[in-house]
């Protein structure tokens, strides 16, 4: 199409509107060369249109901005559409219901459908039952959904809750409903309130009728049901769900009264807490991982619990048969009642320990094999000591049940094992009974009563209603549970092999729990036992290497003195003189004597009659704040021998007599909990240093300062890294032996929570103590 | 509209962005903006976003609701800026970004969009199938109901010539 184009007339504000078809036409690459070239030309003079066109291709671009907003306000329609049907979920849990049949899975309305046509819904509504009152209408999908009336009544509509010709019903369904909620609804709707001659109370009426999408009526499908909810704050008692029957002259007469169940409302279980209640606040005060596998892998770690100490492994040997006399009484449990019970096998293993007892001998035949570890000498080693931290642990057979019921009776069933409530803590279990805020509650007062049975019942029968369970529970004699059956709270149904499976589930899912915990547990045993292992060997080798060295250096030393003696002679020692009937040493008796003792040695040779001096002066320090140190070592090396010496103060204070006629180095090693300290003074010969303060060093700066000092000296010198190595492995485990006794306290105090009925039962006991 | 390798699902991603509107709200109300305000705003701040991932070269260097989020700051920063309110408006960061040209162009357009929302709906629904959508002028009469094509057509030039008018004039009053 040519255009031609016509003379350009600007006014500011009037536009030929003519102008805007060309110019749309020349955005859109319309126009024809001839054309376009004129355009052009008179574009490019003219401001004016230029302008026009910059104001085109803006609006143009608005409108298309405005098409996308359509998209956003779409998005905002489908946010505000499913809030309020979540907002229906959400309050299930709060109102009361009037209620029936069946609950399925939750789905939201699908916005695809094709919204009702206003000739369907004209027809629809002369069917309705309830003159005055407007009629709503939903569309649900074939695969059901949930929706909200105007009053909030909350209807669950299921797959296949409809049938039509006594079939199930597969296809889109129109549900008319008509609520009368409140009074004025009822007056104004004229409904009755008559059972037969009898007046009801009502809390609210309601008619709930089903179409096909083409208006053809439908029935509800009995197996399925449809389940609303209506909203009250508090359903009064005794309401009871009747249905109405029309009568010839439209009045409605109600019958078949039906109790009324509150469903418990599905949730999904990651939601859900089901461990025992104190567990959760007690491991968020401590600030312990939040994630949820951690503190489940934490929970199922009690699963062996009691298996674990009350086995004492490693125990050896006999027990004292008898009870705990009163001091025993007063070193464990810093209380001097004696304990009208034998010994139990914790209370020796502590006893074993404890050095000031005077029965102390009768604990000689009685170890764990670890205690081999710790029972070397105490000066070259720093166990973390046992004493420090009392951990006790009852096992389970000393326990006798809380009565706080009458099945409890039984040990096996005074706490529940963290596997059996890992083992439907699981999504599978999803839309069942078990995945509720209803459940949740009931099992912060399963946990308290200790009694698996409990559990199980609730575990075991997920076919029945809540409050029937409920009812069990109180029979057993709970009667904290009276309030939940008072509660009425029915059951999410699951057809019957679902059921089966879950159960099949279970079972598998607490086998496989256990032996995750078991083999976890191994794991940790197997760990500390290498562990200690290695420890016992690199203490062994220290040992050896600590004889060795020790014969060595004093063999060197007298033999260094013994040189020196030989020049204060001027000729070879070594034979000697004996007389009879005296006690004559020779020179070199001596000379090891004082060698041995680190004394000074000032005598007349009896041979030469000359004098023999050999001088040891004392030298000492402090170290300055010797508190922080888990241990402090003083290596000290003679430059004119090849081995050296450790030695360890008391107090921070060292003191050790060094040979006149040697040249010492020194390096003072502090062992904190956080790493090394070190000091060193290297050329030296007597004297005191005063106080010295360790500095900060690495590891590595630790142990090459020490090799240097070592190997600086003539001679071949005796390797140090063994030493060195000891060193680093006794902080190490020291550590290690820390850690482990804090987890046990700290698992010893969490027990308290997970196995909440022991814990009383011990507390009882000892109240039962103070009493008599 | 540019193609991009990676193409979110625009469609999931604004419905999660919905999800966090409750946060905009409680946000913008603590700034001083009220719900009115803070629903248009949070709208605005979704095409902007929407928008934005269509550019060519448009990369997301933070999560979507980041962005939005901080487009929000920065339209309330610019709204209560122009009304002078002395309100308890954050800067925003990377203030920058929205000092740019694209920026000014996108409140440009916001203005032309209430332009566009003052002509009648059938107006404004050729407008948006023809030039947003990019249907043609069939069916765009059929979708309609309008009676041929030729009769949308030239509906649709008048509707552009409403639109230009109401621009010009709104142009020539702020002038």
């Amino acid at each position: 199409m040519s255009v031609q184009i016509i003379p350009l007339h600007f006014s500011p504000t009037k536009m030929n509107p003519e102008i805007t078809k060309i110019i749309d036409q020349y955005l859109a690459g319309e126009l024809s060369k001839k054309d376009l070239a004129a355009f052009e030309e008179r574009l490019k003079s003219n401001p004016k249109l230029q302008e026009e066109v910059a104001l085109q291709q803006d609006v143009i671009a608005g409108i298309k901005r405005s098409a996308q907003r359509i998209k956003i306000k779409q998005t905002r329609r489908n946010y505000f559409r499913s809030r309020l049907l979540k907002w229906g979920v959400i309050s299930m849990s709060s109102i009361a219901l009037v209620g029936l049949v069946t609950y399925l899975a939750v789905s939201m309305l699908s916005s695809k459908i094709e919204p009702l046509s206003e000739e369907l819904m004209n027809q629809l509504d002369k069917d309705a039952q309830f003159d005055q009152i407007q009629a709503q209408y939903f569309q649900i999908p074939e695969e059901g959904g949930i929706v909200m009336s105007e009053k909030g009544v909350l209807l669950s509509i299921p797959k296949n809750a409809f049938l039509q010709n006594g079939k199930p019903y597969n296809g889109e369904a129109v549900v008319q409903f008509q609520e009368a909620m409140d009074a004025e609804d009822i007056v104004t709707s004229g409904l009755s309130t008559m059972s037969g001659d009898r007046l009801l109370e009502t809390q609210g009426m309601f008619s709930l009728r089903s179409y096909t999408k083409n208006g053809k009526e439908l029935e509800i499908n009995p197996d399925v049901g449809v389940y609303a909810q209506a909203p009250f704050d508090k359903a009064k008692s005794g309401m009871q769900l009747f249905s109405g029957e029309k009568d010839a002259g439209g009045n409605i007469d109600w019958q078949n009264p039906e109790p009324l169940y509150k469903l418990p409302l599905p949730v999904d279980m990651s939601e859900l807490d089901f461990y025992p209640s104190e567990f959760e606040p007690y491991l968020d005060k401590l600030k312990w991982n939040k994630s949820k596998k951690s503190r489940d892998s934490l929970y199922l770690s009690f699963e062996e619990y009691y298996n674990e100490y009350s086995e004492y492994p490693f125990t050896e040997g006999s027990l004292p048969s008898r009870k705990i006399t009163s001091e025993e009484c007063a070193y464990l449990y810093n209380d001097n009642r004696p304990i009208d019970k034998l010994m139990t096998e914790e209370e020796a293993i502590r006893l074993s320990k404890w050095e000031g007892n005077p029965r102390h001998e009768e604990f000689e035949g009685f170890r764990r094999d670890f205690s081999e570890i710790n029972s070397r000498d105490e000066d070259y080693n720093f166990n973390y000591e046992v004493g420090e931290l009392t951990v006790y642990y009852d096992s389970l057979e000393d326990v006798d049940v809380v009565a706080t019921s009458a099945e409890a009776a039984s040990n096996d069933m005074c706490y529940i094992l963290p596997s059996k409530v890992l083992g439907f803590w699981n999504k599978k279990f999803n839309n069942t009974n078990l995945a509720t805020r209803a459940f949740e509650k009931r099992m912060r007062s399963i946990h308290p009563t200790c009694n698996r049975v409990v559990l199980n019942k609730y575990v075991s029968q997920l076919d029945k209603p809540l409050s029937e369970i409920d009812k069990e529970v109180v029979a057993m004699g709970y009667s904290e549970f009276e309030k939940f059956a008072a509660e009425n709270i029915g059951k999410i149904d699951v057809n019957n092999p679902h059921l089966e499976n879950l159960q099949n589930f279970y079972s598998k899912a607490i086998d496989q729990l256990k032996e995750k915990s078991k083999k976890n547990q191994n794991k940790e045993k197997k760990h500390r036992k290498k562990w200690d292992k290695e420890t016992q060997e690199s203490r062994k080798k220290e040992n050896k290497q600590r004889v060795y060295r020790e014969t060595q250096s004093l063999n060197e030393e007298y033999q260094f003195n013994m040189r020196n003696v030989e020049r204060q002679i001027g000729s070879s020692v070594g034979f000697t003189i004996k007389k009879a009937g005296g006690t004559v040493y020779n020179i070199d008796k001596y000379v090891w004597d004082a060698t041995v003792n680190r004394e000074s040695m000032d005598r007349i040779d009896p041979v030469s009659g000359k004098r023999v001096k050999i001088t040891y002066n004392d030298f000492t320090f402090n170290v300055s704040n010797h508190d922080k140190y888990l241990k402090l070592y003083a290596y000290v090396f003679p430059h004119e021998l090849n081995s050296y010496q450790r030695i360890e103060g008391k107090n921070g204070q060292f003191s050790y007599p060094l040979n006149d006629d040697i040249i010492y180095d020194i390096g003072v090693v502090g062992i904190t909990e956080n790493g090394y300290e070190y000091y060193q003074k290297q050329t030296f010969k007597e004297g005191e240093l005063g106080d010295i303060s360790l500095k900060k060093v690495s590891e590595e700066q630790m142990k090459s300062s020490i090799k240097q000092l070592n190997k600086k000296r003539k001679g071949k010198t005796m390797p140090i890294g063994d030493e060195v190595q000891w060193l680093i492995r006794e902080r190490k485990d020291y550590k290690e032996q820390k850690l482990r006794k804090e987890m046990e306290v700290f698992r010893r105090e969490l027990s308290k929570v997970v196995f909440p009925c022991v814990y009383l039962k011990k507390t009882l006991y000892f109240l039962n103590l103070i009493k008599e | 509209m540019s193609m991009t390798l990676e193409k979110i699902d625009i469609d999931e991603t604004l419905k999660s962005l919905y999800k966090k509107w409750p946060d905009i709200k409680r946000y913008l109300k603590s700034k001083g903006c009220d719900p009115v305000d803070a629903d248009d705003i949070f709208q605005e701040a979704l095409l902007i976003f929407v928008r934005k991932t269509e550019e060519p070269n448009f990369e997301l260097t933070v999560a979507p609701f980041h962005y939005v989020k901080n487009t929000c700051k920065f339209l309330w920063y610019n709204q209560s800026r122009k009304q002078a309110k002395n309100l308890k408006v954050e800067v925003p960061e990377n203030l920058e970004d929205f000092e740019g040209d694209w920026f000014a162009k996108e409140m440009k357009l916001q203005q032309i969009e209430s332009a566009i929302s003052q002509i009648g709906t059938q107006c404004q629904q050729i407008l948006q199938l023809f030039y947003g959508l990019g249907l043609n002028m069939v069916e765009v009469a059929k979708k309609l109901g309008i009676r041929n094509r030729g009769v949308a057509k030239t509906q649709k030039y008048r509707c552009l010539n409403k639109v230009k008018d109401i621009v010009r004039s709104n142009n020539s009053v702020t002038l």
